[in-house]
C-alpha cells in the first residue's frame, strides 16, 4: 500500500499528494507528517509517541498490553486509531534486521516484551493494515491472525512481507 | 518560477506545529490515485 503526503501552497491550501518514495522519506527527515492512503485518507501519524494502551491478543489467547511505542522514522510498523488519529508505532521484531536496535527500543518502549509477541519464528512481526484487511481472504505468506485486530489500522513499511493483525481495544 | 510548497508538521504527540517548505521533490497531483 503506497503511502503518500499533503502538500500546501503558501497560504496554507492543499495542492496535492506526493508519493512518500524512499526519496520523499528521506527528505522528510525528522519531520511528522500524516501519511494518507491512495484515496486521500488520513493513515496516520508518521512519527508518534502514543498515550494509550493496546491490548494485543497472542495466538494462545492471552494478551498483552503495549504502550510508549517506540518511534523510528523509518523502521517499524504503524497502527492508528481512526477515531482520533493517535498512532502506534511499533518496532520491528526482525532482530536480524539491518540497524535493528533492541535496547534503543526497548528503553524507549518499556513494556514491549518481543517473547510476548512473537510466536513462532515470529521475530518478524512486521504489518501493513488497512481498515478492510481481511487475514481470510488476503493472500500473503502466513502468520494471519496471531495477533487480531479489531479497531485499528496502519501502515508498516514491511521488510519481510510478514503479515499480522493487531487488536486496539 | 514553481510556487514553494510546504508540508504540515506536528509533534510527536500530533500538536500541529506548522508549515514547513517542502524541498522532497517529488510528483504532486490532486489525488494520490493518480500521484
Amino acid at each position: 500500500m503506497a503511502n503518500f503526503i499533503k502538500l500546501y501552497d503558501k497560504q496554507g491550501i492543499p495542492v496535492g499528494f506526493t508519493e512518500c518514495t524512499a526519496e520523499v522519506e528521506s527528505a522528510l527527515g525528522d519531520a511528522n507528517v500524516v501519511f494518507y492512503d491512495e484515496n486521500g485518507l488520513p493513515l496516520g501519524f508518521r512519527i508518534v509517541t502514543f498515550d494509550f494502551d493496546v491490548s494485543v491478543t497472542l495466538s494462545d489467547g492471552s494478551t498483552t498490553t503495549l504502550r510508549a511505542a517506540y518511534a523510528d522514522n523509518n523502521r517499524g510498523v504503524i497502527i492508528s486509531n481512526p477515531d482520533n488519529l493517535s498512532i502506534v508505532k511499533l518496532p520491528y521484531l526482525d532482530v536480524n534486521a539491518e540497524g535493528y536496535d533492541p535496547e534503543a527500543v526497548v528503553s524507549k518502549a518499556g513494556t514491549i516484551n518481543y517473547d510476548e509477541i512473537a510466536e513462532g519464528d515470529g521475530v518478524h512481526w512486521t504489518a501493513q493494515f488497512n481498515p478492510s484487511f481481511n487475514p481470510d481472504e488476503d493472500e500473503g505468506p502466513g502468520n494471519w491472525g496471531v495477533i487480531p485486530f479489531t479497531k485499528g489500522y496502519g501502515r508498516g513499511s514491511s521488510a519481510t512481507g510478514w503479515y499480522t493483525w493487531i487488536t486496539i481495544q | 518560477m514553481e510556487e514553494k510548497k510546504y508540508i504540515k508538521v506536528y509533534d510527536e504527540l500530533g500538536n500541529l506545529l506548522g508549515f514547513e517548505e517542502w524541498t522532497g521533490g517529488g510528483s504532486v497531483e490532486p489525488s494520490p490515485a493518480v500521484a
